[in-house]
């Protein structure tokens, strides 16, 4: 979409944060007005994009004892909430709470609480992801020591309280990255796929589904994926086909992959489940988007045409799906083309009044 | 998205990409602190579309899309009349976005349009010469600015200088022969001057469209060929330079227009009128003719250099090229599109059109806050667009009660059921964390949905305060069918009517409808604890203020407490046990007494 043939020139926003070590995640929430960034210094911080355009600290605070490594939105329907997973084997679950100013009472201030933290995981916690909205609020999370933990809020409407309710043995080696199928004709999929570098090539990614007449996740043994390198990431297509899923595997590359269901995997009208067997599965790899095997996590837009991928060579690249199974490369971005310089950046740093942790703000929110 | 190999980390969203990224651990002024610097790059999508002027262009083309789709039916092509009518109406937006935006790009598109309405939209029955001068001649706006440099460059009393005479060929070229002449004007007239003047004028475009006058065209090439001949130019060889074009002397046309004009079609409508004034078929004639002033100025090319031509597509008929080379502006190819399928019904550009139609309303829905322009687009692009259109209001943040209510109305008047419960709960849940109780029941009512209408009652049953409570507003404006169709609004119904009596001090009205309360079905196990306290109360009163109970009533209620402790033993504390064991004393001596005093009913 152009007015001028040329592009425009790009003048991209910078600001000053202050994380004081390295930065694990940074993630949009869902409408891309919000962003949460976590870092090894065991803080969080809430960016909120003004109407100008720029970007505003509006929350920093130490949210674990050890280094904080993902960051996650849950849909806005449920309310401001974000979970944070740590190596100090907790996930936190976090809600922002609109409260009345004590200085002017019409005014409203936000404030971020903490509503739980779920410390049954006896590891490190390596991933989380919210179930699509359709399924209500629930969290899954994988560890190290490749098991699944699946969480529900009972009550919507309040954060607090989260049942472990499954607990799912994927591998005996680390997990690294799980995720959600969000498809809502057929039964739920949970994807987990691991990093180890030692596993062997077809354990390397296992999928679960979802029965709830029988109020369980099955292991689907017909789905074997040979993939060369440790998973950092995999993804369900925010589009599914009648018949089949779509789903991307960061390994090294990333695969595309076609998951086609059997007829009894479909929900039918009035959420009414087909017989209560696992389904059957087949597994077709669509395509191999190129990504110099350095392929970090990746992400689908909202309508699964786009893919994108970041990579340990600083490099995002992003593809378009033309028709059924094709893809062509749309862009390519390096990092360094768009980050600035060591010397820029001491001249932003020096033109902006740096935000620091403020020193009470530990006893704020503990 | 993040990358822990190096010191940045990367989030991706639709519209825009930032790199979070560790700053030179020098740069920061203590040692034990780092800078990150967070850079954003805005989509491209997003940044043009921030611009007010392209955003005025997307409301105005929209506007008409939208009498255009609502005066058509899918059934029947669009009448010659009608669609010429819309489609001025596109020109029409796009020439103002092309007056306004400094840039060209939307007068190539205003001129690529109005090129396609007079070949292919009109009825056919005018001269397409005729209609490619009068096409030039809205369009080629250029010559405007050719012309005041080409005054502003003329010195009074001196020969003409080279930047008049381009100025002039200019206009000639572009056939724009009225300013042409003004131009010529306005230099001091001599008598060669005033020929060419003269011979120019004799030309009248709009005679070409007419049978009768057909024969000026070629006296005119007569009455030229005779003052060239008859040295009524003098020794001015620029005029009889201007003449042999005119003349259509091929050497002086190859040599002339590609040094002056920028395009091949911008020379197009002067070569056909030089060449073959008369041609009547755009499919054979006018390509033939468009083909050699082509060649003419372009010379050599490569191979597709013609299927990246996107007039030469028009021209030439090439849809498939023609529809891919528009595809970049999707105002234009949205548009133009939609109305050659509505004016053809060919079922290729109706796939076209709605492949264009759905990225662009995505676009417009992810890009921009133009959202309710977005939809309307896919609307217009059934089943397909409808689903998409379920995605895109399931990923809008939703500002307000005006953005959520417009939202609904648009997911029920187009049967968006999973997006509309998305809508509701969102407002629901958002005003139920803010204590809003009002507003949140107002919006579970319109979910519709019994579990969510009951997870809202129970929650403002069990967190609100009792005042605000009785001054639940949305209650008052319930139907009682509705009422009664759930047991928690029943209840919460009931409730907030007993609370407002209490209030009132209307303690004997209230007797007549605490009981009922307490027995009905479906009381939050919270909420007895209250109402036994009232009613404690009340029968602790009832001995100084002599409130009469049934008989009956307190039959009912002695059985109601009776199975009340076994039926929830697992929910009540000591505390509660407590309360009721006093309660059921009391309500058994209040029996002995009624029934010894006789009263039957209150």
């Amino acid at each position: 979409m152009t007015g001028d043939k040329k592009d425009p020139p790009v003048e991209p926003y910078k600001t000053v944060g202050a994380h004081r070590d390295l930065i694990h995640c940074v993630t949009f929430d869902p409408h891309g007005r919000r962003m949460a960034t976590c870092a090894s210094d065991m803080t969080m911080a809430i960016w909120d994009r003004q109407s100008n355009g720029t970007w505003r600290r509006s929350a920093h605070w130490k949210c674990h004892g050890g280094a904080v490594w993902r960051v996650i939105w849950a849909h806005p329907e449920f309310g401001q909430i974000v979970a944070t997973c740590s190596y100090d084997r907790t996930i936190v679950v976090w809600e922002e709470q609109i409260v009345r100013s004590e200085k002017d009472s019409k005014a409203k201030e936000s404030q971020w609480i903490r509503r739980t933290i779920i410390s049954d995981n006896r590891s490190d916690v390596t991933d989380i992801a919210f179930s699509p909205r359709h399924m209500g609020l629930m969290m899954a999370s994988c560890n190290v020591l490749g098991s699944i933990r699946i969480y529900e809020a009972p009550d919507i409407v309040d954060a607090s309280r989260w049942n472990l309710i499954h607990e799912l043995q994927a591998f005996h080696t680390r997990c690294g990255c799980v995720a959600w199928s969000l498809s809502r004709m057929h039964r739920p999929l949970i994807a987990v796929g691991s990093d180890e570098k030692k596993a062997g090539g077809k354990e390397r990614v296992v999928i679960y589904e979802n029965i709830d007449g029988l109020r369980k996740w099955q292991r689907i043994h017909s789905l074997i994926f040979d993939m060369p390198c440790p998973i950092t990431d995999l993804k369900f297509s925010p589009i599914a086909m009648v018949d089949s899923h779509q789903l991307a595997v960061a390994s090294g590359d990333v695969h595309i992959y076609n998951l086609k269901v059997a007829k009894s995997a479909i929900i039918e009208e009035e959420g009414h489940d087909n017989p209560l067997v696992l389904s059957d599965y087949s597994l077709t790899r669509v395509a191999m988007l190129g990504d110099h095997r350095k392929a970090w996590r990746i992400r689908y837009n909202l309508m699964g045409s786009v893919l994108s991928s970041t990579s340990l060579d600083g490099t995002l690249r992003s593809w378009k799906s033309l028709f059924v199974n094709q893809w062509v490369k749309l862009s390519e971005m390096n990092v360094d083309d768009y980050v600035p310089s060591p010397e820029e950046v001491r001249a932003i740093v020096a033109s902006k009044t740096t935000e620091r942790l403020p020193t009470d703000i530990e006893s704020a929110f503990f | 998205m993040t990358d822990v190999g190096r010191e940045y980390g990367i989030a991706v969203s639709d519209s825009s990409t930032v790199f979070a990224h560790l700053a030179d651990k020098s740069s920061s002024r203590s040692k034990d602190e780092v800078d990150i610097v967070m850079v954003e790059k805005v989509s491209q999508n997003r940044q043009i579309l921030s611009t007010p002027n392209l955003r005025r262009l997307v409301i105005e083309m929209y506007s008409v899309f939208d009498k255009c789709h609502k005066s058509s039916s899918p059934d029947e092509p669009l009448d010659t009349s009608a669609c010429c009518s819309f489609s001025r109406a596109y020109r029409s937006v796009l020439f103002n976005a092309a007056v306004s935006h400094t840039s060209s790009d939307f007068m190539t598109d205003f001129a690529l349009w109005s090129l396609y309405e007079k070949l292919w939209f009109g009825r056919g029955d005018s001269s397409i010469c005729a209609d490619l001068i009068s096409w030039a001649n809205q369009s080629f706006t250029f010559t405007k600015q050719a012309m005041d440099t080409a005054v502003e460059k003329l010195d009074p009393g001196k020969t003409p200088p080279e930047e008049y005479w381009r100025g002039v060929v200019i206009t000639l070229l572009s056939c724009n022969f009225n300013e042409c002449i003004e131009l010529l004007s306005v230099f001091e007239s001599s008598e060669e001057f005033a020929a060419f003047i003269e011979a120019l004028s004799f030309f009248d475009p709009t005679n070409l469209s007419d049978d009768a006058l057909a024969n000026t065209a070629s006296e005119w090439k007569d009455l030229m060929r005779e003052n060239l001949s008859n040295g009524k130019y003098g020794n001015n060889e620029n005029l009889n330079y201007l003449t042999k074009l005119l003349l259509g002397e091929e050497k002086y046309l190859h040599s002339m227009a590609p040094r002056v004009l920028e395009n091949w079609w911008h020379f197009l409508p002067f070569y056909i009128l030089v060449k073959n004034p008369f041609i009547k078929n755009p499919h054979a004639e006018l390509i033939e003719l468009a083909d050699e002033c082509r060649s003419l100025f372009v010379g050599e090319e490569d191979e597709n250099a013609r299927e990246n031509d996107v007039f030469w597509c028009l021209i030439s008929k090439d849809d498939i090229n023609f529809q891919q080379l528009i595809s970049s502006n999707p105002w234009l190819a949205v548009h133009l599109v939609d109305l050659i399928q509505k004016s053809t019904m060919d079922p290729e550009f109706e796939v076209m059109r709605r492949m264009h139609m759905l990225d662009y309303a995505s676009v417009l829905i992810s890009h921009s806050p133009l959202w309710e322009i977005g939809a309307g687009y896919l609307i217009a692009c059934g089943a397909e667009g409808l689903l998409r259109l379920e995605s895109h209001i399931e990923g809008l943040h939703i500002e307000d009660d005006e953005m959520a209510e417009q939202l609904l109305e648009l997911c029920e008047a187009n049967r968006l059921e999973d997006a509309k419960s998305c809508v509701t709960n969102t407002m629901t849940f958002r005003y139920l964390k803010q204590n809003e109780w009002s507003a949140a029941l107002a919006w579970a009512l319109k979910t519709g949905s019994k579990k969510t209408i009951d997870l809202t009652v129970s929650r403002i049953v069990s967190t609100s305060p009792k005042d605000e409570l009785a001054a639940l507003r949305v209650l008052a404006s319930i139907s009682n069918n509705s009422v009664l169709s759930l047991p928690s609004l029943t209840f919460l119904y009931s409730y907030q009517r007993f609370v407002k009596m209490m209030h009132g001090g209307q303690v004997l009205d209230c007797v007549q409808h605490l009981i009922p309360l307490i027995m009905m079905p479906d009381v939050p196990t919270q909420y007895y604890y209250d109402l036994f306290d009232y009613l404690i109360t009340i029968i602790k009163e009832d001995g100084r203020t002599g409130i009469p109970f049934s008989k009956s009533l307190l039959y009912e209620l002695a059985a109601f407490l009776s199975t009340f402790t076994l039926d929830k033993h697992r929910d009540l504390n000591d505390g509660y046990f407590k309360k009721v064991t006093v309660l059921k004393k009391m309500v058994m001596l209040k029996l002995a007494d009624s029934v010894s005093k006789g009263i039957g009913c209150a």
